[in-house]
């Protein structure tokens, strides 16, 4: 056998480097957005409640009773069997 | 060894020992020596300058051994056409052939046969041969066919007789090695005799290509002939490989070898088409000729057909390339060694490591022949033709009784075949999905598991930070003693229903971490409806969420039933660092004493955040997915061969 001697290269499969479609990159690029939310927001203890929601008095240990939660201000919680 | 011809009386030299055929230069007679003495067996007719301009004479230098071109045999192939081989002899003593073989070189060595080597009854196109060694290596027949020696000049290595058949079986690897079996050798009793070498260039072994590697202008270098059928003009823009050609006024399908004889007649004229005879086209960095056109088609079983293009051509320094167009949809292809595809079962093949399924196998005819072609092509040839694929890469093989041919593809935009051919314009004709057409939005599924996988690291990344730390944990007695009992405080409870209010111990929070709060009833058969408020001691700011928690159960047709359950959690976000403490209202119809479990834990995985996450990323994944699904079932749509994911084949109709 003729060994060690270079052949001439045959053609080989060679697939020409393409970008990704724009939809991919939009898709890759929303994924990433998701992603980071997601890691930073578990980093930083976000939370899906919309924050503050009010200010309740001192006096609230005083009077239980007289700072009334949101289910209260009208008729109350009519849920339930 | 000096001596003189037997017909002439020219003057003649045997310069090495293991030649014995010297051909008289001056009357063109075969004179073979022997320890008999001289004898001419046979003259042959004058040889054309070799088409790769080479001579005898020539030297050049191989493994380190410097070589001169001692001899040339010119053939015949059975099918028509000629190629040379040359009689070259190494300064280190050997012997050796540098020959054409499909347009490329190769140099091959007299090797001894070692194992018993296959009768050429015995082989086939595909077939595959383990030769040399040790190791041996296996190697797979391109082509087992017949040729005639039909012309020679200087010394060969061995006797024969002008003109008469021999067999050959020329096989290759895709790494290079070839191999050449001659069956009809004198002395040989039709046994195989093993030539073994590689592919090689001329310049690789420092011999001028005078005309093969020379750069060409195929329009200048044309060759003017007239029909013999119509008399129209004809010009053959590759001359030196066509073996025929087609009158671009009648039809006529002329030979070239010779006196142009007709080989056929068709009436066809060439469809419309955006790529001319002729033109130039660039594929690789390599400037082509559009040589001849084939219209072909295949034939299915149940009757249907499909028809597309193939476009030869030819470019001096590359030799033949194919350009194929079905429905609009281009594949530039190139030549590969039968050896260098690899069987891995019926439906699929692998080269250079790629791994291509099958998409169609069927027979494939001429149907119209334009242009010029280096083998006498005739409109109703048939081969074996399959495909297979890895888009956008193609892998074809046509496969007749002597020869298999494989051609490796890829596919061509519109775009990329209007730069190729420095058009203007091209119109985007396609129609359906190509075999090999690639994804418009390839990389899906990369991006898809790239994303998955991000996401799956940082979720094990957070779960296993989250410190999940206990900042309180307190029981509290559903009693008079927590119940509401101001009419004025009650707002507008329904009546029967009673109002607790609980407040827990302080605790620190560090206002960076989310902050869980456990509570467990035991319910049996009521609710509960809690509204809770996280309130930061200092500033009196609250967060608060409100959640009921129910449980009921029982049995129904002796079955045990139950829903709901007697604990829930709910995570806040982070807020402000410092004490805090919580407010916990109670509603419940509810009338027995009851113990409220409470647990506040600070840092905790948000599950919440997971779904919400989970599904931003599974929903355009789904999408994108889906029509990735979408596009391959309507390419497998036009296959035998489907995936079963793809659903079932449909027809090949044109």
């Amino acid at each position: 056998m003729i060994e060690g001697e270079p052949a001439i290269e045959r053609p080989r499969l060679k697939l020409p480097k393409q970008r990704a479609s724009w939809l991919v990159r939009a898709y890759g690029l929303f994924g990433s957005v998701v992603l980071a939310l997601y890691v930073l927001g578990g980093f930083w203890g976000w939370g899906f409640d919309a924050g503050e929601k009010d200010v309740v008095p001192q006096s609230v240990r005083q009077a239980p009773g007289g700072y009334r939660g949101y289910a209260l201000w009208h008729s109350g919680y009519q849920g339930g069997k | 060894m000096k001596l003189f011809c037997p017909s002439c009386g020219a003057a003649l030299e045997f310069r090495y020992d293991d030649s014995f055929v010297r051909v008289c230069p001056a009357c063109r007679s075969a004179i073979v020596r022997s320890d008999r003495g001289i004898d001419s067996f046979g003259q042959f007719a004058d040889l054309p300058p070799a088409g790769s301009g080479l001579s005898l004479g020539d030297s050049g230098r191989f493994q380190g051994s410097s070589f001169l071109l001692e001899g040339r045999a010119s053939y015949r192939h059975v099918a028509g056409g000629t190629w040379e081989e040359w009689y070259l002899k190494l300064s280190d003593g050997r012997w050796a052939w540098l020959s054409q073989a499909a347009g490329e070189w190769v140099i091959t060595f007299p090797s001894a046969a070692g194992d018993a080597l296959p009768t050429y009854e015995r082989l086939a196109p595909g077939a595959q041969v383990a030769v040399g060694g040790p190791p041996p290596r296996i190697l797979t027949v391109g082509e087992c066919n017949q040729a005639a020696l039909i012309g020679a000049e200087g010394e060969l290595p061995f006797t024969f007789t002008p003109g008469a058949q021999h067999r050959y079986a020329d096989l290759s690897d895709g790494e290079g090695r070839f191999a050449t079996l001659d069956y009809d050798e004198p002395g040989h009793d039709g046994a195989a005799t093993l030539y073994l070498g590689r592919r090689v260039t001329l310049s690789g072994l420092g011999l001028v290509a005078r005309v093969i590697d020379a750069p060409e202008q195929p329009s200048r270098a044309g060759r003017r002939l007239g029909c013999p059928h119509c008399g129209g003009s004809l010009t053959l823009r590759v001359p030196d490989k066509s073996l025929c050609v087609t009158c671009e006024y009648c039809g006529s399908l002329l030979d070239c070898e010779g006196d142009l004889a007709i080989l056929s007649t068709q009436a066809e004229r060439a469809p419309a088409s955006p790529i001319a005879l002729g033109a130039a086209a660039t594929f690789e960095g390599t400037r082509y000729v559009v040589s001849g056109r084939l219209r072909r088609e295949a034939s299915y079983d149940e009757g249907s057909t499909f028809a597309w293009d193939e476009y030869l051509l030819y470019a001096p320094a590359a030799g033949y390339r194919w350009l194929s167009c079905a429905r609009g949809h281009y594949t530039f292809m190139s030549p590969l060694p039968a050896g260098a595809v690899k069987d891995a079962n019926a439906n699929q093949v692998t080269c250079d490591g790629t791994r291509f399924r099958l998409f169609d196998r069927a027979e494939a005819e001429v149907r119209g022949v334009w242009g010029e072609f280096y083998w006498k092509v005739q409109v109703g040839e048939r081969v074996l033709a399959r495909d297979f694929i890895a888009p956008p890469a193609l892998l074809s093989s046509e496969q007749s009784e002597r020869e298999l041919h494989w051609t490796l593809g890829v596919y061509q935009s519109p775009a990329q075949i209007q730069a190729a051919f420095d058009m203007k314009e091209l119109r985007d004709e396609r129609s359906g999905v190509a075999a090999n057409q690639p994804c418009p939005h390839r990389g899906a599924f990369g991006a898809v598991a790239l994303l998955a996988v991000a996401f799956l690291l940082c979720t094990i990344i957070r779960v296993s930070l989250a410190d999940a730390r206990q900042v309180d944990a307190e029981r509290f007695e559903l009693d008079s003693s927590a119940r509401v009992t101001r009419t004025a405080d009650l707002g507008g409870l329904a009546a029967g229903h009673s109002l607790y209010v609980f407040f827990s111990r302080e605790f620190e929070l560090s206002g960076s971490k989310n902050v869980e709060v456990g509570l467990e009833l035991p319910l049996q058969n009521s609710w509960a409806y809690f509204t809770v408020d996280l309130v930061h001691e200092a500033s009196g700011e609250l967060k608060s969420f409100g959640r009921e928690l129910s449980h009921y159960s029982g049995t129904e047709s002796g079955e045990r039933w139950s829903e709901g359950g007697t604990q829930l959690s709910h995570v806040l976000g982070a807020g402000r660092s410092g004490r805090h403490l919580l407010r916990i209202e109670v509603q419940t119809p509810e009338a027995s004493r009851r113990a409220l479990s409470l647990v506040v834990t600070e840092d905790v995985f948000p599950w919440s955040h997971f779904t919400t996450a989970l599904l931003a990323l599974a929903i355009p994944s789904a999408l994108l997915l889906f029509y990735r699904w979408m596009f391959e079932r309507a390419r497998w749509s036009e296959s035998d061969y489907a995936p079963a994911h793809y659903g079932s084949s449909g027809g090949n109709d044109d």
